[in-house]
């Protein structure tokens, strides 16, 4: 157990972006079966890029190095979104964001080959299917466990604005459910979701460990489905409430939007928090998830009430005075979604046009694959 | 109630249409019966219900006039080439023209094969061992396509064994049609000989494309949806199975093409709504069933063994050379060999290329030998299709 919690500390504040992709037929929309035939084809071409199998055959999982900016984490995943793309198009099938699929049926799924996806079917039965949704994770380096501790608790407020500016899953199983975000309730039906308990350094953290992997309830950390959990073996903090983004533009820009809030935790040199912080926990994750950037956001301290669009603005104010000016670029990215819609909305206006789901996943593969110059930077 | 005597009741169900009315409700029972008890594959089940049926129908001393109707297991397989085309990705090859080659490279393969095993082996004639060649190159699209939307298959192996049987059915037609008229210009050869498949692939594509544009303005002019689509395609179908012929065109590619265009120009794919039809459905069903009773069984122990050889080497081919090119195309070389076996069923296209061997004096042989080739490949190939399809682990068909 202690070699696996030790904390291996990294620089802090870099940071590296995760993003599950779906993989769907061309002719309707619906997911196919080619994570193994692209995968080997993109490591065949590209051999140093990190792209990897998911739980599904109709899932792929790509992986930004380390990087400490927006040009670094944008050209990266320019990477990776091009060379998925690439093999994709000699496959014939389509490549997209969205944090579920439309309209796919989890009883047709079948569940990849490997010891962990084994273990987790047998373990969890209809629901390693049903987890056929698509998230992005954000990591955030760490110098310590305890600092870690500190960032998970200090980014656990903002949850609700990670959830509602990626939020791109209002559609689920052939029906929009009414929620910006479905896919977080898929996650809340696993027993160990939801938040880290309010331990208050990383001892604390490692009793709470050592008593969890007595009970047999636990083997690793990789059991805790939690919104934001501690990574000691990368040395970062992951959040991962976020909907994977129809853009990789619009990924690099909440990874830099994370990375701007954990740099002021982190100036906090002691947690400053009481378990007073998660009372209203769950009703801010519910505003998020069913109204987006149309929620309401309730501060447990100050008990004032705010949209969370307002909050996300007022926090942009915030950390925008300490920003380059390359962060800049990303914060802009951030507001113009506050103002122009999350891409729930986005996905809602495709189905308006089109009444077809099918035509709604056809126009997230295109949307996926553009090449957008805007903001651009060069390669480093 | 008026007494009737037996055998005013057995003329009564002795007519042909009786006897095809009881040849589907038969076939089907014992089809679905095979499928629930011993997991036959449904498509396999349906074609042997129907040969067992049809066997049986002939044998009976009451038989009037064959029930079944050629003509109309031509014009189902009209409607399922229309869809066939419509399914078919061939904008694939744009993004990855080495399917092209690939799809050559195994025809080819197969043709070749064959010729020398029935030239070499056999002692066949080059002409004969030509033509049946042809008839091995090509695969079943319809076969391909039923028993993938049978088992809602999604991966590469489905999507490469649709694409390649349709490329392969396309090159057989127009190889067909270049052999047969050298074969009847003998030894004076013309221009137009040679310039014969290009005016069937031109010839059909225009056809196809007047009757994409007559569909399109039937689905504006009649708001049509569901049925009343399905029966527009069905009669552009028969109406493109009735004037092929006459214009010298083939009515298959005719059909395909008209596929083809469909896809092509349905951008808000309003038109693709017949493929999930309960229409659509009962032609699948009627059309296996039909191909399965219009099988004549072989009276000659020499055909058959040879039809048995050229089975086992066709296979060979297909299943070799698609695992050999398969790493060119973006694929594992064991995704190719199950294309490869993928591709193995034979039907009504190549019952088609077949018969038109049987009308022409010396190419009997030829005949007898490609059709004794189809009849073990229609029975088994949709079995082995079924197989490869699971080898890949693609069905995503709910289990009961």
């Amino acid at each position: 157990m202690k070699d696996e919690l030790a904390f291996k500390g990294s620089e802090p504040l870099t940071v590296g972006v995760e993003l599950e992709l779906e993989l769907v037929d061309q002719r309707d929309g619906d997911l196919t079966r080619a994570a193994s035939d692209l995968l080997r084809i993109v490591q065949k071409r590209h051999p140093t890029l990190d792209v990897k199998l998911e739980i599904t055959e109709s899932m792929i999982e790509v992986a930004t190095g380390v990087r400490r900016d927006y040009p670094g984490v944008l050209w990266d995943l320019r990477k990776l979104r091009d060379a998925v793309c690439e093999g994709a198009r000699l496959l014939h099938i389509g490549v997209c964001g969205g944090g579920t699929h439309p309209f796919q049926f989890w009883t047709e799924r079948q569940i990849a080959n490997g010891p962990r996806m084994n273990y987790l079917s047998d373990l969890y039965g209809y629901l390693a299917k049903q987890f056929t949704v698509f998230g992005q994770h954000v990591h955030v380096g760490c110098p310590d466990g305890d600092a870690a501790i500190r960032l998970v608790h200090g980014l656990s407020r903002y949850v609700p604005h990670f959830i509602a500016l990626a939020a791109s899953s209002p559609f689920l199983q052939g029906a929009d459910t009414a929620f910006d975000c479905a896919r977080m309730n898929t996650i809340s039906s696993f027993p160990l979701s939801g938040r880290m308990p309010f331990v208050r350094d990383w001892s604390e953290f490692q009793a709470y460990f050592a008593k969890m992997q007595a009970t047999g309830v636990i083997k690793s950390m990789k059991d805790f489905y939690w919104d934001i959990r501690p990574k000691p073996e990368y040395g970062t903090v992951e959040v991962r409430v976020l909907d994977a983004p129809l853009r990789v533009e619009r990924a690099a820009a909440l990874a830099i939007y994370v990375q701007c809030i954990a740099r002021l935790i982190l100036a906090q040199s002691a947690l400053v928090l009481t378990e007073d912080a998660y009372l209203v926990y769950s009703f801010n994750r519910f505003q998020a998830c069913r109204f987006g950037l149309r929620g309401v956001l309730v501060d447990p301290l100050t008990r004032e009430r705010l949209p969370i669009s307002q909050d996300i603005r007022n926090t942009v104010a915030v950390i925008g005075r300490q920003a380059s000016a390359s962060e800049q670029v990303a914060l802009r990215e951030i507001l113009r979604c506050v103002e122009d819609g999350n891409d729930a909305t986005w996905l809602r206006a495709r189905f308006a046009e089109s009444g077809a789901l099918g035509m709604v996943v056809q126009a997230q593969t295109r949307r996926f694959a553009q090449a957008n110059g805007a903001n651009d930077f060069r390669a480093r | 109630m008026p007494e009737y005597p037996f055998s005013i009741v057995t003329h009564a169900f002795a007519s042909p249409l009786a006897v095809t009315a009881m040849l589907f409700f038969g076939a089907l029972l014992l089809a679905e019966a095979a499928v629930r008890a011993i997991r036959v594959p449904r498509i396999a089940a349906l074609i042997l219900a129907g040969a067992l049926l049809g066997w049986w129908q002939r044998r009976l001393p009451t038989a009037g006039p064959t029930p079944v109707s050629g003509t109309l297991l031509e014009a189902l397989a009209m409607v399922l080439l229309f869809e066939v085309g419509q399914r078919v990705p061939l904008d694939w090859i744009r993004s990855n023209p080495r399917l092209l080659l690939a799809s050559l490279g195994e025809t080819g393969a197969a043709f070749f094969l064959v010729f020398a095993v029935l030239r070499y082996g056999f002692g066949l004639a080059p002409i004969e061992s030509g033509f049946v060649g042809v008839i091995c190159m090509a695969a079943s699209p319809i076969v391909v396509m039923s028993v993938g939307k049978d088992l809602r298959a999604r991966g590469q192996v489905a999507e490469r064994a649709l694409l390649f049987s349709t490329l392969s059915s396309v090159y057989a037609v127009l190889a067909m049609q270049l052999l047969m008229a050298a074969y009847l210009a003998a030894a004076h050869a013309r221009l137009s000989v040679a310039l014969q498949p290009v005016f069937q692939l031109l010839g059909s594509f225009v056809l196809g494309s007047l009757a994409a544009g007559a569909l399109r303005l039937y689905a504006w002019g009649a708001r049509a949806q569901g049925a009343v689509l399905t029966i527009g395609v069905i009669c552009l179908c028969v109406l493109l199975f009735a004037c092929a012929p006459p214009l010298g065109l083939s009515p298959i590619l005719s059909a395909l093409f008209f596929g083809l265009a469909v896809r092509v120009t349905d951008r808000s794919h309003r038109l693709l709504a017949y493929q999930s039809s309960e229409t659509g459905s009962v032609l699948t069903l009627a059309y296996f069933i039909l191909l399965g009773a219009s099988f004549v069984w072989l009276d000659s122990g020499r055909i058959a063994v040879m039809g048995l050889v050229l089975v086992a080497v066709r296979a060979l081919a297909k299943i070799a050379s698609n695992a050999l090119l398969a790493g060119s195309t973006a694929l594992h070389p064991r995704k190719g060999a199950l294309v490869g076996l993928a591709l193995s069923p034979l039907s009504s296209l190549a019952l088609v290329l077949a018969a038109g061997l049987a009308g022409q004096p010396g190419l009997e042989q030829a005949a007898q030998t490609g059709t004794a080739v189809v009849l073990v490949m229609a029975l088994v190939g949709p079995l082995m299709t079924e197989i490869a399809f699971r080898l890949a682990g693609e069905p995503t068909r709910r289990e009961p």
